[in-house]
Order: C-alpha cells, then sequence, then structure tokens
C-alpha cells in the first residue's frame, strides 16, 4: 500500500508543488489585506488529492496495469484514500503550521491559532468529503461506460464550481465558527470522511472491474454534446429545413459551421447554470451598493472558469486535428476557429448573461460595462493563450488546474496592476496582441507540430 | 493537364533521429502507386508532406501541378484521404460525421455516397464507438470516396483488417481507378494484393528511396537464385547480390538482372545455377536485408 502512495506521490509532485506554490502566493498576497486570513479559503488546496486519482482512474492506464499487480483491491482503495484525504490533509497541516510560525515573524502580524486550526480541519474535512462523493457518488455506480463518463464530468463540473463559489466565498457565512452550524459541518464532514475510508474498497474494485476505454473519453463528451444538440434542434423544428437535419441527421450544413454550431449548443447547459447561480448569489447574499465590487471579482473569476468549461468542452470532445488537417481547409482558417470560437462562446455567455442578470436587476449595462472595467478584457486575451498550450500537451483536467491557478493569479494581477494604469488604446492594443500571439502559435502548430496534427513515427 | 499526378523533387524533412529524402518520386495519372517499407520507413512522413501536414524542410511536392504548401486548401478539394489514425467519434454518429465533412466538398455526391454507403454496409445513424475496426475504416474510405476525388492517398488502409474486409476495400479502390481518370497513392503491407491491384510501386527504407517503377518491370527485374559452388569457395559482396542462405555449397539469393549478376556468377564458377521469379513479398524481404547488409 506504501508503494502504491508512494507512486502516486512521484507521478503527482509537480502538482502538489504547484499548488503548494499557488496556495503560498494567496496566503502572501492574501495576509496585508485581511485581518484573519483563514477566512479565505483556497480550495484548489482541495482538488489537489482528488484530481489526480480522478484523472488515473479516467484515463484507465493505472488501473489496466494495478489490476495486473498482487495487490487486493483494499489496500488500493486504501492508498487511494491516503493519496487524496491523508497526505494532502497532513500536508496542508504542515503549511498552515509554518504560515502560523513564519508569517508574524516576517510581517510582524498575528495569527489567530484557533483560525489556522479551523482552515486546516475544514478543509482536510473536505478532502474526506470529496473522496466520499468521487467514491460513493451516484455516476461511480453506473455500468454503462460512457453515461458513467459524462455523469462524472458533469459531477466533476458542479463541484469545481459550486465549491468554488460556496467555499472561497460563502464558507463562513454559510457555517460561522462557534455557531452550532459550524458544530453540524464539522460533524457532517468527519462522518463522510470516516465513511469513505470504510468504502474505500467497494470503490477500488467497482473501478478496476469497470475500465474505461480510450474511445468512451472522447464518447462521453460527445454524448454530453449531443444531447444538448438534439434539445436544441428540437426547439427550432418549426423553421422549415431544420426538420429534416433533425430526422436524418446526415442532411443540413456541415464543415466548420456545425462544428462551431455543436460548440455552442454543448455550452448553454453550462452558461445557464452560472448565470443562474450568480443571480441567486446577487439576490441572497450580497447588498445592492456591493454589486459592482462583486461584479469585479466574480466576473473575472466566472470569465476563466467559464474559460476552461468552453475548453473542456471544445478540445476534449474536439475532431481530430489530424482529420481537421486532411480536409480542404486552410491552417490559418483552423487556427481561427480554435482561437476564436471559444472567445466567441466566452463573449457569447458573458455579455447575454451579464444583459440578462443587469435587466434582472433594474440597469440593463451596468453588468456588461462592469464587464469591461474588470479587466475581462485582458484577461480573456490572456486566457487565449492556453488554446496552443492545450492543442501542443493535449487536454487534461489536471492541466486546467494547474492553468486555472495561474489565470485566476494573472486576472487578478491585471485587474489590481494594469487595468486601472493602461489608457484604452493601450489596453486594447495589449488584448489585441496577445490574442495575435495566441493565433500565430496556434497556426505554426497545427502547420507544423506533429505532436497536434498527428504524432506518428514513419 | 499535368501527365504525373504527384511530382517530387528533392524532398527532405529531417527529425530528431529520422530523416526523410532527399526524395525524387512521379506519381503518374491514373495509376494505383503502392508505396512500400518497412515500418519506420518514412511512408506516412511522405504521404503527410504531399497532403500538407507538416513543412519539409526542402524540395518540391506538385499535386496535379500545384504547390503542396500554397495551394493546399485547392489540392486538398480534388484529394480524398485514408488513414489509420483518423477519428471520427466526436461526431458520435456516422451520419454526423457524413455531414460534417460533407460540408467542407462542394463536389460532394449524395448519390454516390449512399450508393457506397450501402456498398460498404453502413448506416447514417450507426453510432461509430461500438463500430469494429474494418466498419472505421470503411467509414473512413466512404468520407475519402464520396467527393469523387481525382487523387485518393490511402495510408494503410488495410492494417487490421480481415480477408473479406480487405478484398473489399481492394475491389472498391479498383471500381474507383476504372470509374474515370483517378490516381492511388497507397501505403500498405499487404503486399501480395498490392502486387496484383497496383501498377506501379514505390520501396522506400530509413527515408530513402530504394527502388521504383512499373509493378510488373519491378517483379521481373529480380530472380531468386539457388546455386552450388566449391566447398570452401566464398563470394565477395557486390550490389545487386542478396545472399539469403548458405548451406554447405549450396546457396540462395536474389539476383538483380539489370545489373547483370547471373553472368558475373558464371564468371565465378557457380554450377547448376537455377532462376526462379519472385513475389513481391519475397523481393521486399530481401532488398530491404541487402540495404541492412550494406
Amino acid at each position: 500500500m506504501i508503494k502504491l502512495v508512494w507512486d502516486q506521490v512521484r507521478r503527482w509532485w509537480w502538482l502538489w508543488l504547484a499548488v503548494g506554490v499557488a496556495y503560498g502566493c494567496a496566503v502572501w498576497f492574501g495576509v496585508p489585506d485581511k485581518p484573519d486570513w483563514t477566512t479565505a479559503f483556497f480550495p484548489a488546496a482541495m482538488y489537489v488529492g482528488l484530481l489526480p486519482l480522478s484523472q488515473d482512474i479516467s484515463r484507465g492506464d493505472v488501473l489496466r496495469l494495478l489490476r495486473t499487480l498482487p495487490v487486493s483491491a483494499k489496500q488500493i482503495g486504501r492508498a487511494w484514500w491516503w493519496a487524496s484525504v491523508g497526505l494532502p490533509g497532513l500536508m496542508l497541516g504542515v503549511i498552515t503550521r509554518l504560515v502560523f510560525v513564519l508569517v508574524p515573524a516576517l510581517s510582524h502580524r498575528t495569527i489567530s491559532g484557533a483560525g489556522c486550526f479551523r482552515f486546516w480541519l475544514s478543509n482536510t474535512l473536505l478532502f474526506g468529503f470529496m473522496f466520499f462523493l468521487q467514491a460513493r457518488g451516484p455516476s461511480s455506480l453506473l455500468r454503462k461506460d460512457a453515461v458513467r463518463r459524462t455523469a462524472g464530468e458533469c459531477r466533476y463540473m458542479l463541484l469545481f464550481f459550486v465549491s468554488y463559489f460556496a467555499v472561497l466565498m460563502y464558507f463562513y457565512w454559510l457555517f460561522p465558527p462557534q455557531t452550532i452550524r459550524w458544530d453540524g459541518f464539522i460533524a457532517a464532514a468527519t462522518g463522510l470522511s470516516i465513511a469513505s475510508w470504510f468504502g474505500t474498497e467497494a470503490f477500488a474494485r467497482r473501478q478496476l472491474e469497470i475500465l474505461p476505454t480510450k474511445a468512451a473519453q472522447v464518447r462521453a463528451v460527445a454524448l454530453a454534446g449531443q444531447i444538448a444538440q438534439a434539445r436544441v434542434e428540437t426547439w427550432f423544428k418549426w423553421i422549415p429545413g431544420v426538420r429534416n437535419n433533425v430526422i436524418h441527421g446526415v442532411a443540413g450544413p456541415g464543415g466548420l459551421g456545425l462544428l462551431f454550431r455543436t460548440t455552442f449548443y454543448r455550452l448553454l447547459g453550462p452558461g445557464l447554470f452560472l448565470v443562474i447561480l450568480i443571480g441567486l448569489m446577487l439576490h441572497w447574499t450580497v447588498p445592492a451598493e456591493n454589486y459592482d465590487s462583486f461584479f469585479t471579482v466574480v466576473w473575472r473569476l466566472l470569465a476563466v472558469m467559464y474559460w476552461f468549461a468552453i475548453l473542456g468542452f471544445t478540445l476534449s470532445g474536439r475532431p481530430q486535428m489530424r482529420l481537421l488537417r486532411t480536409l480542404p481547409v486552410s491552417s490559418a482558417r483552423l487556427a481561427g476557429v480554435c482561437v476564436f470560437t471559444p472567445v466567441a462562446a466566452l463573449l457569447g455567455f458573458m455579455v447575454p448573461g451579464g444583459l440578462a442578470l443587469g435587466l434582472l436587476f433594474g440597469e440593463p449595462l451596468r453588468f456588461v460595462l462592469s464587464l469591461f472595467h474588470s479587466g475581462c478584457p485582458l484577461l480573456i486575451a490572456t486566457t487565449t493563450l492556453t488554446i496552443p498550450l492545450f492543442l501542443w500537451l493535449g487536454y487534461n483536467q489536471v492541466l486546467s488546474l494547474v492553468l486555472f491557478l495561474g489565470l485566476v493569479m494573472a486576472g487578478g494581477l491585471t485587474g489590481l496592476l494594469f487595468q486601472e494604469h493602461l489608457s484604452l488604446p493601450v489596453n486594447l492594443a495589449l488584448c489585441l496582441l496577445l490574442v495575435g500571439a495566441a493565433f500565430g502559435l496556434t497556426k505554426v502548430l497545427v502547420e507544423r507540430s506533429r505532436r497536434v496534427y498527428g504524432p506518428r513515427p514513419g | 493537364m499535368h501527365d504525373s499526378a504527384i511530382e517530387i523533387r528533392g524532398l527532405t524533412k529531417a527529425y530528431h533521429r529520422f530523416q526523410l529524402g532527399p526524395l525524387d518520386l512521379t506519381v503518374p495519372r491514373g495509376a494505383i502507386y503502392a508505396l512500400i517499407g518497412p515500418n519506420g520507413a518514412g511512408k506516412t512522413t511522405a504521404l503527410d508532406l504531399i497532403l500538407g501536414l507538416g513543412r519539409n524542410d526542402a524540395g518540391e511536392i506538385r499535386v496535379f501541378g500545384l504547390d503542396h504548401q500554397r495551394d493546399g486548401v485547392a489540392i486538398k478539394r480534388r484529394v480524398g484521404y485514408v488513414g489509420p489514425e483518423l477519428n471520427f467519434e466526436c461526431w458520435g454518429t456516422v451520419g454526423r460525421t457524413l455531414r460534417f465533412v460533407r460540408g467542407f466538398y462542394p463536389d460532394w455526391d449524395d448519390a454516390y455516397c449512399a450508393e457506397l454507403m450501402h456498398r460498404l454496409a453502413l448506416a447514417p445513424g450507426e453510432a461509430i464507438a461500438p463500430l469494429s475496426f474494418g466498419a472505421k475504416t470503411k467509414l473512413s474510405l466512404l468520407l475519402a470516396l464520396s467527393h469523387r476525388p481525382e487523387l485518393l492517398i490511402l495510408d494503410e488502409p488495410t492494417t487490421g483488417l480481415d480477408a473479406v474486409s480487405k478484398q473489399q476495400v481492394f475491389a472498391e479502390l479498383l471500381k474507383t481507378v476504372e470509374a474515370g481518370d483517378r490516381t492511388v497513392l497507397i501505403s500498405s503491407h499487404a503486399l501480395t494484393d498490392l502486387e496484383r491491384f497496383a501498377d506501379h510501386v514505390a520501396l522506400i527504407k530509413a527515408g530513402q528511396l530504394l527502388l521504383h517503377g512499373r509493378m510488373d518491370a519491378v517483379v521481373e527485374r529480380f530472380r531468386l537464385a539457388e546455386f552450388f559452388m566449391a566447398q570452401g569457395q566464398d563470394l565477395p559482396a557486390r550490389s545487386g547480390l542478396t545472399v539469403l542462405r548458405q548451406d554447405g555449397n549450396r546457396w540462395q539469393a536474389v539476383l538483380d538482372q539489370a545489373q547483370d549478376v547471373p553472368g558475373w556468377l558464371q564468371s565465378r564458377g557457380v554450377q547448376q545455377l537455377t532462376l526462379t521469379p519472385m513475389t513481391l513479398e519475397d523481393l521486399f524481404v530481401a532488398l530491404v536485408r541487402e540495404k541492412e547488409a550494406a
């Protein structure tokens, strides 16, 4: 079992390091502004244990190897628990302790020991809670590969979005320390963490029995897209000509237009979900006078989060680049589709979403304008640089998380350091430069990189 | 109108541990041209470069007289490609894949597509993921043929297919070529089938072109030789002679008749020299070995 845990650490140490660095930066920059830094959660730490496990399970390669090794399902399950809950908990404890000792020594500030302990305890229990969801969640019980994968993707996205907001912004609001609600949270999370330990063997056995295939990984995303596509197309059945497309599938406009439409259909659900989520948050928790400052933070975060949702849907389920390169479409057009489809999808969500929320809350243009004032254009332009990187390295959840962390920090920096000090023309020029760089890089990769258009020797 | 479908002059492409070329090759119009070679010889690299996937370091490729980079889109409109690495699964069904690909070709022939679909036993509503390997190859062929391309580039289209599917693929190719002035450039390890269907062949090894020409001329040029030599006597190495086996004083070798190796052997005092025709597969194995020995 120790060897399996060690193997997990050896393969994913870089992710732990990246999260550690991001966590350290967040604390370092966060401390001067906050009387009690421990109220600022950094939920990325929550994913450090669970994400590699989720990645291993969905890839299937590690499972295939584990199945041939002389280890029992019980040992595998417990190793997974230690790698996902035990070790991250211990590490978070060490880091928290270091912060508790170092920050007062370096900055002459006092940090509440109780706050540190609350921070560590709640985070560690969340590791256990999330492992429980992974192990006992409804999608882990589904037998059909593609459906299970789709449910897994949706659950992951839901967890990511909800937990980010719920944990980062509302945790202490929802569970104020030294109250019954806090005690209730601790009791429930402890119970689920303990329960997750006892479910490890069954969880590992199930995963070893149902090995995912490579095809299922693509199929899962395609399945989600088709469900969305089918529903959206049926809405427009009354338009002459569309009915045929829905019935026969083959007829109707295809080509890059179909790719473009499919991307948008796939993103309707998550986009709508986010707009409703923000609407509810505004309605319930934010005083009217704080709408603007709320949006300054939230739209930036949303821009980055939604960006990765877009990339998750478009890149992991994208038509293979090799296929696209064999079709009569120029590399410039292809690079344009790769870069500008996600940008259009992002703006297509943020502008109408902002308008809709503005209408609901009284001032139609208020939120759309706040989108442009909060550094979003520069941030969106920066995020386009992730596209050539994903094309080159291949899309996966782990890389998404690392880039997400980097972009959240970059988003904060662009907003704090640059946005307010740059004139509009300089700002726009910078945006164009970044998008142009992303386009140029993508074009070069699409044209020349064998990793992108089909890595095959000989 | 150009007589050749593809003209390659001085093509080179270098990777970390592999270099293709310099390569000179001409594929005549209306031919079924077989590109053969061992694994890692550079066949896929050459086909990719012809199709404009990747950039060559030097040299020129012209397809129908057009530059493969500058006129890439115009060339691809006239070319159909089948390769084992193509993946259509993100489109879910055969029908949606057809719809997507059809959008790129103004010359797409719906009636021909329907006919081919029937012949290849595919249906629009069929999900792609559970399709067998052979059915996926047939789908790839369907997509490549439905716009009636002037040039078909096929990269190992029969790998992993059973004998019946292999025959079906070759039969479709023959029909395609018979139907008009179409050219097929095919890379495959099914040498027995290629010998029957292809009318030109080029052998490539470690990025270099070893041999090319009309299939019948190439096969006719080489002979399997069996002869005896006096005990203890040895044969010096020379080009055009590949010794396959030596069992005492009995020898077996492949001879290149174009280099007058039989005459050279007679002058060395070999006895009971018998020459028998070879198959493309025997020739392939012998020539690849010869190069390795050299």
